[in-house]
């Protein structure tokens, strides 16, 4: 049998995080919606075209063979529900006979077998899959009833042209209609609670790390957590309470991350305390007050370039402005020296250009943050 | 104090700690516990059921406990958090640090598998299902 899948990518006010669809963000080390295209796959689904009113960001993430492979349509916001017609007929055309049609929207762990089975059984035009709340906006639809897809995606998936049998769906399912769902699900991933699986290997139990994920000596991992591909967890930083470090991100020295997810190429900043949020793209949603932050200081949550020349440039830059600055350190005299290796409060001294701060504070001046050991010290 | 050896053969220790845990009792417990920090990789869990009383003393205790066997490549768990306990230990946001299991054979099976379905997932102010039962 010919089955092929349409799988939208789009999302109300609340089903975004800093302007994305939560469907393209990663959980585990792996964006949401290639997981579902690869669900669908693994069922058999002969071509999937993903339908998305936003530009992809996951193929520029150097994923070639993930996103990039799928049929990728961008629609702009008001020909969204147009184009799925218009693929659901071409599709038809090449000779599928039942469409699935997927909102992400809801991520749910149906059993896509035994789907078309209800749906072949009980005759449906079109079946919809719902829980006790109501749709979940996943359907199997019999590809000759054109009418019956074209009414549906006019009505964005609320509405069918006649009654049908509903497919009863108990197992586990995330609506993803907020940043809070989005970090549920990544919790219940590292729980086991679903099938979702960490991309990368379990470096010891309960943790799992991506390929050229590093964590420096005397940071602390604990079980269960996720540090994504070439992500770094630097010195006395702490990774807690089912937390989630995508691929690229950077944890600065002594910052807690606690119950929270950090999305990819965000680097956070030393000495922070991140406690149940989602931090990316210059953004912190903090999910027990349900709002949404934007952060523009650089030094609390900056964003990694995406390409790796950029990269390569940023340290390289960073390596030579490093050497610049210390450069006059080395060609000074030591404070020994000059006699001044203690710290001091003199109120003497403090009259020249030493201003009578310590020396600890002259040597780090801006630059300099507290960090606290384990976040506790 | 009871030894357990894991699939790594492996041992790890499981040490009750005293129902008082102010700084007397926090030094002669390090003192007790310092040979198996000592060693290589060590893998201690803490048993926290009989703890009636715990001060700073005895969080810096665990805390220094932790710093020691994470420098030996080991790690420190916790197991049967008394609610005392749990109340200190969050208030110190050293919880967080650790991880707490319901029983201490949970604990020491969690060095060799992660056994998601007995770890603590919240914050452990509130009681494990058992106990709210038995005060019922």
């Amino acid at each position: 049998m010919d089955v092929r899948a349409i799988l939208i990518v789009d999302g109300g006010e609340a089903e975004r995080f800093a302007g994305r669809p939560l469907g393209l963000l990663d959980v585990l080390g792996q964006p949401l919606v290639e997981r579902v295209a690869a669900r669908l796959r693994n069922f058999g689904a002969e071509k999937i075209t993903i339908l998305s009113e936003r530009e992809p960001f996951a193929p520029h993430f150097g994923y070639p063979n993930g996103i990039a492979a799928l049929h990728w349509q961008h629609i702009s916001d008001d020909g969204l529900w147009r184009a799925c017609e218009q693929v659901f007929n071409d599709n038809a055309h090449e000779g599928a006979e039942i469409i699935l049609v997927w909102r992400l929207g809801a991520y749910a762990e149906v059993n896509l077998e035994d789907l078309v089975q209800f749906h072949l059984d009980s005759k449906n035009r079109v079946t919809p899959v719902m829980d006790e709340s109501g749709w979940l906006g996943i359907f199997a639809i019999s590809a000759s009833r054109r009418n019956d897809a074209a009414f549906l995606f006019r009505h964005q998936l609320e509405k069918c042209r006649i009654e049908c049998h509903d497919y009863r769906f108990a197992g586990y399912r995330n609506r993803l209609s907020n940043a809070g769902e989005f970090r549920q699900l990544t919790r219940d991933a590292l729980f086991r609670d679903n099938s979702i699986l960490p991309a990368g290997s379990e470096i010891r139990p309960g943790v799992w790390a991506g390929p050229g994920a590093r964590i420096e000596k005397g940071a602390r991992i604990v079980a269960p957590a996720y540090l994504g591909a070439r992500s770094r967890v630097r010195a006395a930083a702490v990774i807690t309470r089912a937390s989630s470090v995508e691929r690229y991100a950077e944890v600065d020295c002594g910052t807690v991350v606690e119950d929270s997810t950090v999305l990819p190429f965000t680097c956070l900043g030393a000495g922070l305390d991140l406690a149940q949020s989602v931090a990316g793209f210059g953004r912190i949603a903090h999910l027990p007050r349900k709002v949404e932050v934007e952060i523009a200081d650089s030094r609390l949550l900056a964003m990694r370039p995406v390409s790796p020349a950029r990269r390569a440039a940023g340290n390289l830059v960073s390596m030579a402005s490093l050497l610049l600055r210390s450069l006059p350190a080395v060609l000074s005299p030591s404070p020994s020296e000059e006699g001044v290796g203690a710290p001091t409060l003199n109120p003497e001294k403090s009259k020249d250009s030493a201003v009578g701060q310590p020396l600890f504070a002259r040597e780090h001046e801006r630059d300099f943050v507290m960090a606290r050991r384990y976040g506790n010290r | 104090m009871g030894t357990v050896s894991n699939e790594r053969s492996r041992p790890v220790v499981v040490k009750r700690m005293p129902e008082r845990m102010t700084l007397p009792q926090a030094r002669a417990f390090l003192r007790e516990v310092q040979p198996f920090l000592n060693a290589d990789r060590p893998q201690l869990v803490f048993d926290l059921s009989t703890v009636r009383q715990m001060d700073s003393a005895g969080v810096e205790m665990l805390l220094r406990c932790m710093d020691r066997a994470m420098h030996r490549d080991g790690d420190v768990k916790l197991a049967a958090l008394s609610p005392q306990a749990a109340v200190v230990l969050e208030l110190s946001r050293a919880a967080r640090l650790f991880e707490i299991y319901d029983t201490s054979t949970d604990a020491a099976r969690s060095f060799s598998c992660f056994l998601p379905n007995t770890l603590r997932r919240n914050t452990t102010l509130e009681p494990p299902a058992e106990e709210v039962n038995r005060a019922a």
